[in-house]
C-alpha cells in the first residue's frame, strides 16, 4: 500500500487532469450565461450532462483543494494545536462546500 | 537517496524549503503564486457554491448574489478571482508536464513560468471582454 503522502500525489494530480477540462467548460459555460435569469440558470443546471459535469466538479475541486491547503499548511504551520485545527477546518470547509454544491445541483434538477 | 524519503508524512516528513533560502527566479516565483492563488480560488469557490446553491433555494436569494456579483465590488471581486483562476490552471498544466518529466530544462522551466504570468493577464482580459459582450448583448 502507498503511503498517505504517495497517495495524496497520485489524487492531487489526477484531480489536477480532471479539472483542466472541467475548468474551460465551466469558462464557457459561466460566460455564455452571464446576466443569466433565475428560470434560464435552472434550465441549463438541470439539462443532465451540465448536471453530471457539475457534481464532478463538487467532487473533484474540494479534493484537490484539501489536498493542495494541506500540504502549505504542513509547509507553514508548525505550532501542534494550530496545525491540526487548521487540519481539520480545512477538511470542514472542503466537505460543506462539496455537499452544499452538489445537494444544489440535485436540488435544481428536482425543480427545474 | 530513496532511504531518506519516509514512509509517511511524520514530523521529519519533508517540506517546501524556506522563503529566504531561495534565490528570486521566475520558477520560484510561480511556485508561490501557485500556492497564493490556490488559497485565493478556495475562496472564490465560495461565491461561485454561493450562485449554484441561491439558485436551487429561491428568487429572492439568486438576485442577492447574482445582485452582489454584477456590483462594483462583485465585479472587483470577480476579476482578481479570475486572475487566480486563470494563473493556477495555467501554472498547474506546467507541472502536469513536469510530472510528465517534460520541460525541466532551466531555461525553458523560467519561460513557461513568466508564460503562466502573461498568459493569466491575457485570459482574464479575454474572459472579461467575451463576459461583458455577453452581459452586454443580454
Amino acid at each position: 500500500m502507498a503511503s498517505s503522502s504517495t497517495k495524496h500525489f497520485i489524487r492531487q494530480r489526477t484531480t489536477a487532469m480532471i479539472q483542466v477540462p472541467l475548468s474551460i467548460w465551466l469558462i464557457i459555460s459561466v460566460l455564455s450565461h452571464a446576466g443569466d435569469t433565475r428560470t434560464e440558470m435552472l434550465t441549463f443546471v438541470s439539462t443532465w450532462y451540465n448536471a453530471a459535469l457539475l457534481v464532478l466538479f463538487f467532487l473533484s475541486v474540494p479534493l484537490h483543494m484539501s489536498i493542495g491547503i494541506g500540504e502549505v499548511i504542513d509547509d507553514y504551520l508548525h505550532g501542534k494545536g494550530l496545525k491540526s485545527l487548521s487540519h481539520m477546518l480545512n477538511s470542514v470547509y472542503a466537505l460543506a462546500i462539496g455537499t452544499v454544491g452538489i445537494v444544489s445541483v440535485i436540488a435544481i434538477t428536482l425543480i427545474a | 537517496m530513496s532511504d531518506t524519503i519516509p514512509q509517511r508524512a511524520g514530523p521529519n516528513a519533508p517540506l517546501s524549503p524556506h522563503l529566504q533560502v531561495w534565490r528570486f527566479t521566475a520558477t520560484m516565483a510561480a511556485s508561490i503564486t501557485q500556492r497564493i492563488a490556490g488559497f485565493g480560488n478556495a475562496i472564490g469557490l465560495l461565491l461561485f457554491t454561493a450562485w449554484v446553491a441561491s439558485a436551487a433555494m429561491s428568487d429572492a436569494a439568486f438576485a442577492v448574489v447574482s445582485g452582489f456579483l454584477a456590483s462594483p465590488f462583485g465585479l472587483f471581486l470577480l476579476f482578481g478571482f479570475t486572475v487566480a483562476f486563470s494563473f493556477h490552471l495555467l501554472n498547474g498544466v506546467r507541472y502536469l508536464f513536469w510530472d510528465a518529466g517534460r520541460g525541466f530544462d532551466k531555461a525553458f522551466a523560467s519561460k513557461t513560468a513568466w508564460a503562466a504570468y502573461i498568459g493569466s493577464v491575457a485570459l482574464t482580459v479575454l474572459i472579461f471582454f467575451v463576459g461583458f459582450s455577453v452581459y452586454g448583448g443580454a
